[in-house]
């Protein structure tokens, strides 16, 4: 308990040193134009048109950044002078609540588009006829101004789907979750974007479901035939065009220059407690973020809990295999830990999503990959537990008559569990902190709705430093729970 | 009861190489007896008691149970192994339970006998081995003594046909192995068969009834306690019963180098705990290399300690030899005086490959 309050008092100090980091930013002149930028760093997404665009330039210098708020903190920490990115990812209120404001814009535009598949170009041109005629009837239009118009996002006016579309489900994956492109609301999707792709569905006659998407997994996924469309301001670039179906523009994006604004009121005063109930406020109760949490911790316990159960089976078949009498088995067992070990968690993953287990959901991928994974850390430190009991009891054990099996039951096996106890735990402990690389697979686990809220609310640390407080009770708990496992398994060895 | 017939074990040496760590050994184990094998270490004594319940298995030939091949495959092993008790030079106790636990998990598991009846019978063994008061106590707070009498109880509760013992005593220490030597006597007095590995050579005169003296993977000699210890036929024997420990330096010319020669005596002496001869015996080398047979290279000289009667000489033997060459001159007998004042007894003999000065120290 004194552990888990030095953590707190870590967290609330973290939280404090970002407000005072805030105060100090605002050295620099004013941005009005490109010129201003000559030497300085602008922040930018990964993978982003503008990273890619704008990488090549001597005036000022690109820093990529994996999210949104990532960008945020780094301009509101003066680490960079600016953020470029899409002109629409921010809300005024956004801006405002974090004391920017957008400079100016790019000077061209970059046309969106969706993109299919290669081999499915029968859906891109029933898209394109489909966008035509939105465009014809100036539809096309009224909504792109609705959207970017709107004020309220968290009550935007957006039409029901029919829910007795009865075709085959159009999957959609995006990465985008800024309004007012395309954004959750819970369950929810709301955005240009979503309206347009709800109404192409009811079009078709399919109704349409939408899967959270890595930017980097999008791809993979429309390949492997996981989603029919990707989504989410995707720029028509023609590298793009080579490997993609894309389909006819739907809206042009400026990029813009968003930078800290002067004149805004920086609050000042006592930023500590204040600040906290403010992001209480706003990335938990607001919207009611905190189911995302909820839901996202319940994935996170699943696949916790599943990976540790079948890990632990086929990671006893593994030690069987370890500790068997003929070498060649052994070797096999010997070759799975050593390739598992040497493969990373991220690359595992993709490998089983996109090539091995097609078809299957992704906690069920999740799960098997973190099975093979915990499997191969059991077999191994249950096996050096063993090794550690020593052979001298093993040795008596024969002596007296027990079989192999015996021996373990009786003798080795429970004191191996004993020893292995402290090791397992720590296994269990990086499992589940392992398991926050599945936001690859499309699935929401905590982490992962973590980022969702980052990426509406914006704000860089209090989300992050939520996790991590739910994470840590995470590990403790587990910690009891093996405890209590172990107590019952070596009793019941007996 | 057992007959071991023409057992081989080898080992293959990464180099290819082969290892015989027994070489045809052939004896015959009767009921009630107690068998001790002695024997320098590495000479098979182990490795012959561990292929009797076959946690080794033999190159070639054969063991005889009750007239089964048990070293043949499919013999159901297990079974056997339960008849058969087995006490390890490191005790080998269940770390995780109790001294009760210990006896009873076999009886328990293996026979199926309840806990009840297991416990009750477990006690009288206790009883026996003098620890029914260490019941509760786990095997980490035990003295070694008790440790190896917990091992024993352990092999009791099976009602062993046989029980074999590999270095019971040589764990302990010294003030310890007399409890455990009393519950070895206890057993033989009660008429079980035991065979002994061991290196404690009083405790083996003692308990046992036959002798079976090992060397380099072979039964050298065998026969009772008397016959091996008191008049042993083979040299072997003889040099191992008596315990017979030496040291060799071979001089070849002016430049060897005595310093390291003593250096070397001085190890010997500590490790037989002789070392209050060292002076002496330097002294007496000194004056034979250096001054008395300074003409003669190359020389042997020869260190020896007799455990048994703690007797320590010296020997310098010159090859090619057959007269004496210590002269009849004033100089050479004066120092000789100096050496007869510090030693016990000088002899000057021939022998088959030249002439030996044996000097006894005491």
């Amino acid at each position: 308990m004194k552990r888990l309050l030095f953590y707190i008092f870590i967290a609330l100090c973290l939280v404090a040193c970002d407000n005072k980091q805030k105060s100090q930013s605002n050295e620099n002149h004013e941005i009005l134009s490109e010129k201003d930028l000559q030497g300085k760093k602008v922040a930018t997404l990964t993978g982003s048109s503008f990273e890619i665009d704008m990488a090549g330039r001597s005036d000022f210098k690109i820093v990529r950044q994996p999210t949104l708020s990532d960008c945020i903190a780094s301009l509101r920490q003066g680490r960079v002078a600016a953020i470029v990115y899409d002109e629409v990812c921010f809300t005024d209120d956004m801006l405002r609540e974090n004391g920017m404001k957008k400079a100016f814009r790019t000077e061209k535009s970059y046309p969106c588009a969706f993109a299919c598949s290669k081999s499915n170009l029968d859906l891109v041109n029933k898209f394109n006829e489909f966008l035509a005629k939105l465009k014809s009837s100036g539809e096309l239009n009224e909504l792109t101004n609705k959207w970017q118009d709107c004020t309220d996002y968290a009550h935007p006016d957006m039409p029901e789907v029919s829910d007795t579309l009865s075709g085959e489900p159009l999957v959609i994956g995006t990465s985008y979750t800024t309004a007012p492109i395309s954004y959750m609301i819970l369950d929810k999707w709301y955005g240009l974007e979503i309206e347009i792709l709800n109404r192409f569905g009811e079009y078709i006659g399919r109704p349409v479901r939408y899967h959270l998407y890595d930017f980097a997994a999008l791809i993979p996924a429309l390949q492997s035939g996981q989603i029919d469309i990707a989504g989410g301001v995707l720029f028509a670039t023609e590298e793009r065009q080579r490997v993609l179906a894309l389909t006819d523009v739907y809206y042009n994006c400026y990029g813009a220059f968003f930078v800290m604004d002067k004149d805004a009121e920086i609050s000042t005063g006592d930023p500590g407690l204040s600040n906290i109930k403010g992001s209480v406020r706003n990335n938990l109760v607001k919207e009611n973020r905190w189911v995302f949490l909820a839901r996202g911790l319940k994935v996170t316990l699943e696949i916790t809990f599943f990976s540790m159960f079948f890990g632990s089976i086929l990671g006893f078949g593994l030690l069987t295999m370890r500790r068997s009498q003929r070498p060649w088995v052994r070797k096999i067992a010997q070759i799975y830990s050593s390739v598992l070990r040497g493969i990373p968690m991220v690359v595992l993953l993709m490998i089983l999503f996109y090539i091995v287990l097609i078809g299957f959901s992704g906690i069920m991928v999740a799960v098997v990959a973190f099975s093979l994974t915990f499997a191969s850390s059991f077999a191994a430190t249950m096996d050096n537990a063993i090794h550690a009991v020593g052979d001298q009891q093993h040795e008596a054990g024969e002596a007296m008559g027990f079989t192999r099996t015996q021996i373990f039951r009786y003798i080795t096996g429970p004191q191996a569990l004993k020893l292995a106890l402290p090791q397992f735990k720590s296994e269990a402990v990086s499992l589940i902190k392992n398991t926050s690389v599945v936001g690859y697979l499309a699935i929401q686990d905590l982490t992962r709705a973590c980022d969702m809220i980052r990426a509406r609310t914006f704000e860089a640390f209090f989300p992050l430093l939520f996790i991590t407080i739910i994470y840590f009770l995470l590990a403790w708990l587990i910690g009891l729970f093996l405890d209590f496992l172990f107590k019952i398994a070596i009793k019941h060895l007996l | 009861m057992i007959s071991i017939r023409h057992l081989s074990k080898s080992y293959v040496n990464p180099d290819g190489s082969h290892l015989d760590v027994l070489k045809d050994v052939s004896c015959e184990i009767h009921k009630g007896e107690v068998i001790g094998i002695i024997g320098p270490s590495g000479c098979g004594k182990s490795t012959l008691l561990r292929s009797i319940n076959r946690m080794i298995q033999p190159t070639s030939g054969e063991v005889l149970f009750e007239g089964k091949n048990i070293a043949a495959k499919g013999y159901p092993i297990n079974l056997l192994r339960q008849r058969m008790g087995m006490v390890f030079q490191t005790f080998n106790l269940f770390e995780h339970l109790n001294v009760l636990q210990n006896v009873t998990l076999a009886p328990m598991k293996l026979k199926g006998i309840g806990q009840a009846e297991a416990e009750k019978e477990a006690m009288q063994i206790l009883h026996k081995v003098g620890l029914d008061d260490k019941c509760t106590a786990m095997p980490a707070d035990l003295s070694g003594g008790q440790k190896q009498r917990v091992a024993i109880a352990r092999c009791l509760a099976m009602h062993p046909d046989i029980m074999l013992f590999d270095e019971p005593l040589s764990a302990l220490d010294p003030s310890m192995t007399g409890e455990v030597q009393t519950v070895i006597r206890q057993l033989a007095h009660e008429g079980m068969t035991m065979l002994i590995a061991t290196h404690k050579l009083k405790f083996a005169h003692d308990v046992c009834s036959r002798i079976i003296f090992m060397n380099k993977g072979e039964i050298h000699e065998e026969g009772t306690p008397q016959q091996i210890f008191d008049n042993p036929v083979r040299s072997a024997t003889k040099a191992f019963v008596q315990q017979i420990y030496k040291l060799w330096f071979t001089i070849e010319g002016q430049d060897f180098d005595i310093v390291e020669m003593h250096s070397k005596m001085l190890q010997f002496c500590n490790k037989y705990n002789i070392a209050h001869i060292i002076e002496t015996a330097q002294q007496i080398i000194n004056l034979m290399v250096l001054i008395v047979l300074a003409d003669y290279r190359p020389l042997t000289v020869r260190l020896s300690y007799i455990e048994q009667f703690e007797r320590v000489s010296l020997d310098f033997m010159i090859k090619d030899l057959t007269t004496s060459p210590l002269e009849d001159n004033e100089f050479v007998q004066s120092v000789l005086d100096d050496i007869r004042a510090l030693s016990k007894e000088i002899i000057e003999e021939p022998t088959k490959l030249g002439f030996r000065i044996k000097i006894f120290l005491n």
